[in-house]
């Protein structure tokens, strides 16, 4: 018979013989006839049975603890993952947690300023409604102003600047020269100041880019034709011109709030702390069946062992 | 190991809730509990004896047995938790890769390397990694039952859910793969 025969026979051998198959998975078999092979099993299943390696009890402290507060009634769902592998995976998520946050308020902040989104939102959001609502608020506010002739005659004019320096005039017609103070010119009485014949000429409070050396060359020749604007309905020579601005419909304003509706309190009843009951896990004791096959919702009763005649019984082989 | 006389004071000490009987539990099946643990789900292997000893300390007040029936006890639901592990992972799709499962038997050298002095420095896990790499599922899990957690053929397919005979069938065809794997090493050295 050749080597690898008796092997075959060997091998066969542990199927039908239980002694020898014990023998052959404890690592005790001396058998003269075991193959060349079996001395690195053996030895492989003697390092598998081998006595504790310290990292092996590192948990030893946790788990003991954990367990004494079970048995003292301590009601413990799972033990806090201590291992190597959890501990650098939660430090990795944490860090990762951190660092998209920080790229994330980084891109935010970078974006904002080169594209100028509080400017974008400022032009689109703030200016329109500052000028339907708050501008007209406050041309309706604003009294006409009167201004006496002595302290008309005391604003400086800004026309004889330009003639002064000799510097061509470049602002707004409106805004220069002898028709600068229109609206309070125009407020006038009638007589106290004389009218300006460009404060009741529309076309005169058009802003107009003129270019001249004389600023009095604006009133005499304008330079430019005037917009065609409606004259107003039918002033009489002489009178005053006030130009009021037109009746401009208020501003939606909501309705100042009324006074706040009281809510009910409820009169919640003071904490009271619950007496004091001693929660434990009832001891259920499972049959056999159930200690030999594993459904999921019946798992903590079935890990419990089966009666001691169940557990009693496995131990004859 | 415990010794048989002494599992029943031990276990009903330890169901009081004293600490050194807790702790002498811990340091005797410890070591084959985590080594069955690891060699299944390694990087799941810590929080799963974690969770089995708590399900012990639960019921510890309810054993009644020997020490091989605290065995039993202990790797049944070992499994249990493996097998609930594994549904949670089938549905989360996460694998963990602890850091010792990189120096396993490639890191040794296993894989080809004709030195036999390479088994001699293998550490338990190693040996056992080694000895359950060639063996199907079913296979490796009877083998563990046995050779790590020092189960009978009875109380292994009680745990297994399978017949006495479909465990020792298991073995042996586990033995015969290990056989042709470590026969083949013998004739190349």
């Amino acid at each position: 018979m050749t080597a690898v025969g008796r092997d075959e026979i060997w091998v066969d051998m542990t199927q039908f013989d239980q002694r020898a198959a014990d023998g052959v998975w404890d690592g005790t078999t001396r058998d003269p006839d075991a193959p060349p092979w079996y001395r690195d099993v053996r030895s492989l299943i003697h390092r598998a049975r081998g006595p504790a390696e310290p990292e092996e009890l590192v948990d030893e402290p946790v788990v003991v603890a954990t367990m004494h507060k079970v048995r003292l009634g301590g009601s413990i769902a799972r033990l806090p993952r201590s291992s190597g592998v959890r501990t650098l995976g939660r430090v990795i998520a944490m860090k990762a947690a951190a660092a998209t946050t920080a790229s994330v308020i980084g891109v935010a902040a970078a974006a904002a300023a080169t594209t100028g989104i509080v400017a974008t939102v400022a032009a689109t959001v703030v200016v329109p409604v500052v000028k339907e609502h708050v501008v007209p608020m406050i041309n309706d506010h604003i009294p006409p102003a009167v201004v006496p002739a002595e302290v008309a005659s005391s604003i400086p004019d800004p026309a004889r600047h330009h003639e002064a320096s000799g510097l061509p005039c470049t602002v707004a017609v409106g805004s220069c020269g002898d028709q600068a103070p229109a609206p309070a010119a125009a407020a006038g009485p009638v007589g106290d100041l004389p009218v300006d014949q460009s404060v009741t000429d529309p076309s005169a409070a058009t802003p107009t880019s003129v270019t001249g050396t004389d600023a009095t060359d604006h009133t005499a020749a304008p330079a430019v034709d005037p917009p065609a604007t409606d004259p107003p309905a039918d002033p009489e020579a002489g009178d005053p011109v006030v130009t009021e601005p037109p009746p401009v419909d208020p501003p939606p304003v909501d309705p100042p709030p009324s006074d706040p509706p009281i809510e009910p309190t409820i009169a919640d009843p003071p904490p009271t702390d619950p007496p004091p009951v001693e929660t434990q896990s009832p001891a259920v004791a499972p049959g056999p069946e159930e200690h030999a096959e594993g459904s999921g919702a019946a798992r903590d009763s079935v890990d419990l062992p089966a009666d001691s005649t169940t557990t009693g019984s496995a131990t004859g082989n | 190991m415990i010794r048989d006389v002494d599992l029943p004071d031990l276990v009903a000490a330890a169901g009081r809730g004293e600490h050194w009987a807790l702790t002498e539990l811990f340091r005797a099946y410890q070591p084959p509990l985590l080594r069955f643990l690891k060699a299944q789900e390694p990087g799941a292997a810590d929080d799963l004896a974690g969770e089995v000893w708590i399900a012990v300390a639960r019921g510890l007040d309810q054993f009644v047995g020997d020490e091989a029936g605290f065995r039993g006890w202990l790797f049944t639901i070992a499994r249990r938790r493996l097998i609930d592990h594994r549904r949670r992972a089938a549905r989360q799709r996460t694998d963990v890769v602890a850091s010792d499962q990189l120096d396993t038997t490639d890191e040794w050298g296993l894989g080809g390397d004709p030195a036999g002095e390479v088994l001699d420095r293998l550490g338990a896990q190693g040996a056992i990694d080694a000895l359950v790499a060639e063996l199907t599922p079913d296979q490796a899990e009877a083998v563990l039952l046995r050779v790590v957690g020092g189960l009978s053929v009875a109380e292994t397919g009680r745990i297994m859910q399978r017949s006495p005979g479909t465990v020792r069938v298991l073995c042996h065809r586990a033995l015969r793969r290990l056989a042709a794997h470590y026969d083949e090493r013998a004739v190349a050295r």
